[in-house]
This record gives C-alpha cells, sequence and structure tokens, in this order.
C-alpha cells in the first residue's frame, strides 16, 4: 500500500504576533497509508480541526509541509484547488451549509465546478444519493422540506459526489440518536470500502472510533499524542484518562478485570469481543 | 412519604396542525404519567419518537389535541394561567447559542426578570444567586461568545433558575456539547435537583445519562414503553433495541454474557457491577 497523506513538522499559529497567539499545531508529523479508516480524537481545542484544515489546503501552515498522494500541495499555490477535490471535508453539522433549490442541484455543486460533464454530473449525483440513502423523489426537494438527519446526509453526498481519494468528516454524527448516527457510520464504512478511500473521522465517540476506525491519532494541546492502531491506542487506557479522554467502556470494564488478576486480553473493543473473549476464557479454566 | 404530584398528563394525543387537508399523524397517543415534586426524570426516546413534543406540554408551549395536562393543578390548556405556569416550569432547548440574547452573561441572566417586573435590587441577588448554582458566577461579565458549549448552557440554564421554576424541563441539552461541556452540564442538573430541590425531567437520547435520573421513561411512537428505574429499563436490552436505542456497552455484555447461559445477574447498569459480576464468574468477586 501507498502512502496518501504525509505531514512534516507542520505546525500553525493562531493570531501570530498578538496577546492571544496560540500555537493550534506544533510539529505534527504523520503518515496515513491509502486506504486507512483513521479515528481522529482529542478535547475541543486540541488542534484536530486545524489538522484536518491543513489536509485540504484551507489553512496554510505557517512551518512545514503536507503531501497529498506524494505532492506538496503548496509547491503551486495556483493549483490548491486540485487537492479539495481530492480530499473532500465535511464540517460539523454540514446541514447548515445546504444552499441550492434543489437537493439535486446542491449534490452537483461539487462535481460541476470540478468540469464533469452534465452526464457524469447526473451519474454522480445519483449514485452519492444512494451511498446515503435517499430516496431518488427526495432530488427534486427542497432541502428545506427534509428532516434534520436527511438534510445532513444530502450536505455528505455533497461531498461524496466528487468522489474524493481522501474523506474527511468533522463529527458527523453530532447531535443525533442512535439510528441516524448507524445510518451514518455505515454509509461512511461503505464508501470506504467500494472505492478503497481513506477516511478520517473526528469523533468525541471513543465507541464508533473503537468499531469502525483501524488507526487512531490522538491530538493533545497541539501535539500528535498517540498514533497507531485502534487496539494499540484503546489499550493504554491510564493514559487516556490522564488526558482527559475516554476510552469505550468496554476497555474500561476489561482493564478492571486485569487488575483483578483476570488474564483477559488488553485490547477488547466491541461487546462482542468481549463476550467471545470471556466464554473462551472460562472454557479454559479461566486461568484460576 | 408519599410525594406531592406535580405534572399530570391524562391520556394526552397531540398532532402538529395539518396545511395540506390531509389528516396529520398522531406524535403522542394516549400519554398517560405523573411526575412528583423533586423527582429526577429522564424522557428517552429516538429522533421522531415524540419525546420533545411531549416535553412542551409541560408548559403550555403546546396543549394536547385530547386529554388534560396539569402543572401544580393548573390546566395547561387555561390562557390566565399561563404566566403563572411558565414561572414554575422553566424550558432549557438544544442549542446554546439560540437561547442567548444579551451580550453580557449577567445581563442574559437578567433578562427573564427585567421582563417579569422584579425590581432592580432583587434582580441583581436572584442574578448571583443563579449563576453561583450553575458556577458560572465568576464569568459573569465575560460575553457569551467567548465561552466553551458547556459554559452557554449553563449560563442559559442559569437564566431559568433565576425565575426560580419548581421544575427544569430540558430538552436534548447536551446534544450540541464535547465530552466535557456534557459531563459539566450533566453535573449542574443533578446539583439542581439533589441540592436545591428542583423537580427535573431531562429529555435526551444518551444512555448513560439517562441512567444518573431515579426514573426513566422510554417513549417511542407516541407512546409510553417503559417507565422505571434505570436498572429495570436498561435490563430489557433487546426491547431497547429494536426500538432504536442503545443500552450502555455494561448492560449489553451482561445481556449476551447471560444469553450465552452464564450466571450472571440481571440489571446491571454500571461498570464497576459488570466488573464485579464478571470476577465472580471467574471466583474472584468482590467476597473473595
Amino acid at each position: 500500500m501507498s502512502e496518501i497523506i504525509r505531514t512534516e513538522h507542520l505546525s500553525y499559529v493562531y493570531s501570530a504576533g498578538t496577546p492571544f497567539e496560540n500555537a493550534a499545531l506544533d510539529d505534527i508529523n504523520i503518515s496515513v497509508e491509502e486506504g486507512t479508516f483513521l479515528g481522529l480524537i482529542g478535547h475541543t481545542g486540541s488542534g484536530k480541526s486545524t489538522l484536518i484544515q491543513h489536509l485540504n489546503g484551507l489553512l496554510k501552515p505557517d512551518s512545514g509541509k503536507v503531501y497529498i498522494g506524494g505532492e506538496d500541495i503548496w509547491a503551486d499555490p495556483k493549483k490548491i484547488r486540485r487537492f479539495r477535490f481530492k480530499v473532500g471535508l465535511v464540517f460539523q453539522y454540514p446541514e447548515y451549509q445546504l444552499f441550492e433549490e434543489t437537493v439535486r442541484k446542491d449534490i452537483s455543486f461539487g462535481p460541476r465546478n470540478m468540469g464533469l460533464s452534465e452526464e457524469e454530473i447526473a451519474g454522480r449525483v445519483l449514485e452519492a444519493a444512494e451511498l446515503v440513502g435517499l430516496p431518488e423523489n427526495y432530488l427534486d426537494k427542497s432541502p428545506f422540506e427534509l428532516s434534520g438527519g436527511e438534510k445532513r446526509r444530502a450536505a455528505i453526498a455533497g461531498v461524496l459526489a466528487m468522489r474524493p481519494e481522501v474523506l474527511i468528516l468533522d463529527e458527523p454524527t453530532a447531535g443525533l440518536d442512535p439510528r441516524g448516527r448507524e445510518h451514518i457510520l455505515g454509509e461512511i464504512a461503505e464508501y470506504h470500502d467500494r472505492y478503497g478511500a481513506t477516511i478520517i473521522l473526528v469523533s468525541h465517540s471513543m465507541e464508533d472510533v473503537a468499531r469502525f476506525a483501524d488507526h487512531v491519532l490522538i491530538m493533545d494541546h497541539g501535539h500528535a499524542a498517540m498514533y497507531g492502531t485502534t487496539r494499540e491506542i484503546f489499550r493504554r487506557v491510564g493514559e487516556l484518562t490522564e488526558m482527559g479522554l475516554e476510552v469505550p467502556q468496554i476497555s474500561r470494564i476489561f482493564a478492571g478485570l486485569a487488575a483483578r488478576g483476570i488474564p483477559v486480553p488488553e485490547s477488547v473493543l466491541t461487546v462482542g469481543e468481549a463476550k467471545e473473549a470471556v466464554l473462551r476464557l472460562l472454557r479454559e479454566g479461566g486461568g484460576v | 412519604m408519599p410525594k406531592k404530584r406535580f405534572i399530570e398528563a391524562e391520556n394526552i394525543s397531540y398532532a402538529y396542525p395539518s396545511y395540506d387537508g390531509m389528516i396529520p399523524p398522531l406524535v403522542l397517543d394516549g400519554v398517560s404519567m405523573s411526575i412528583c415534586e423533586g423527582e429526577i426524570v429522564a424522557v428517552l426516546g429516538h429522533n421522531g419518537s415524540g419525546k420533545s413534543t411531549l416535553a412542551k406540554h409541560f408548559n403550555s408551549i403546546l396543549i394536547p389535541t385530547s386529554g388534560k395536562v396539569t402543572v401544580d393543578g393548573m390546566d395547561t390548556a387555561s390562557e390566565e394561567k399561563l404566566y403563572e405556569i411558565r414561572q414554575e416550569v422553566g424550558m432549557v432547548f438544544q442549542n446554546p447559542d439560540n437561547q442567548i440574547v444579551a451580550t453580557v452573561v449577567e445581563e442574559d441572566v437578567a433578562f427573564a426578570l427585567e421582563n417579569l417586573g422584579v425590581p432592580p435590587k432583587e434582580i441583581r441577588e436572584r442574578v448571583n444567586d443563579a449563576l453561583k448554582k450553575v458556577g458560572m458566577y465568576e464569568y459573569r461579565e465575560h460575553a457569551p461568545y467567548q465561552l466553551s458549549g458547556g459554559q452557554k448552557q449553563r449560563v442559559a440554564i442559569a437564566g431559568i433558575i433565576a425565575m426560580r421554576p419548581k421544575c427544569v424541563v430540558l430538552d436534548e441539552p447536551t446534544a450540541m456539547l464535547d465530552p466535557k461541556g456534557r459531563k459539566e452540564v450533566m453535573s449542574t442538573i443533578r446539583q439542581l435537583n439533589e441540592e436545591f430541590g428542583i423537580t427535573v425531567v431531562l429529555i435526551t437520547h444518551y444512555m448513560d445519562e439517562a441512567a444518573e435520573c431515579g426514573r426513566v421513561v422510554v417513549i417511542d411512537d407516541g407512546k409510553i414503553l417503559l417507565d422505571n428505574t434505570p436498572k429495570e429499563v436498561f435490563s430489557q436490552v433487546d426491547l431497547l433495541r429494536r426500538h432504536g436505542l442503545d443500552v450502555p456497552q455494561a448492560a449489553e455484555l451482561c445481556h449476551e454474557l447471560r444469553l450465552s447461559g452464564l450466571d450472571v445477574p440481571e440489571g446491571v447498569l454500571t461498570e464497576r457491577e459488570c466488573v464485579e459480576a464478571i470476577a465472580a464468574l471467574f471466583g474472584k468477586g468482590a467476597s473473595a
């Protein structure tokens, strides 16, 4: 597999030269392989949003470099737009950004800016709508006729229609109920599987990250504090708790069992895995 | 000690007005429940279940299409009681940014009191008192835009409790907050109930928040599905899932293990209880 995203000594300071100067990113060096499903975790103010805005050139690093597919995205600033099509960014509460008269026009906006043919645009709109589970008869409705969850899915479809190689979503499930959350996460996983796309999912929900992501990046005070496979990261219950981050409840339960001297595996990510682990241990005589 | 019933809903149904001549669907369908003085009750349900519609009946924002709601003995359909009802039952909504009207925190908290014609000296006292109760007194001279989401939501709560209500109804007050903000707001809400004796109705789809309340009412399809202690409610894992709700991972794991034929007690709710239950299987329970 090849590397799709690399940052080298990436740093960014907000309000430089004022009393409010604040290093939002401090020497970030990460490398992400193509096809990775990366969970990005950190407190509010840890630099998560600043980092993702660097990956498609919405922000320009104060120092350091960002590479997408091996190319320095700021090598020629006039060509930065190409990277905005390659790296699709879904902001928080994207439903507030719908602006067209119909859902179809709204989803078409990105592909049209890419200069695709009308035929190609029409096909992509249908496909994106299908991916997010919006029925075709919704396409001619006004976005204002949709429910909150449907609006959000329409907004995500607008980014998917550009078929980005890297799809970044900033808390796409914020404010949704469990059913709506499952819907959106399932659609993202489907996009990941169907196109082999790289996904970066910014989330406060450790349970969701544990279920979907294969890698996790933890941001803390502008630093990349931890980066590794999901299993490696969630095993570090103590360190994460010290940073004020939560680990999935199931990981905490297993840490509690380990503390009781029960030889449970250290890294359990889902309830299904946990159940299997307990049953297996009991069968093997429980190590008692 | 039998507690005094404060809010009573008797067989209420509600349909939003129809604009297209069609018969509108019932959003609430024969709901009966009562809330006693000093209770803290969670109303749990997914989007579209009718939980917010129910909440809006508790301070006369909506009046039932059929059936009757009384607040402290006053019929919510009676117009001359409207102001009295709204002073006794305050509402807090989801988005903190939509509820803050002033440019200085303490002025925002004073807003309702000014409208009610409370004497200035008393306004001062009540504002200080309310801000202290939510832990935002130090921020009284800040501008709301400088605050975090959780802080803004606590200011919104202060604005309500400055009116000295007997009951506060909160409609998904943490849905737009990060984990830290959620914790701040939840501990404020519990404090209002435990220390200041304010009756609390918390509308939420977060199971962990519902688990912190004394009583959980689950609503789906406009009907009450369950109404019991958190322990009893969360032991109904299959039922909750069928209705699009989650259960805490601790409850889910114990449920799964019980289904596999293991001797795990019912009604496990917290992490600690789950660790105990599993440790007991390995002969390493608390007594061992």
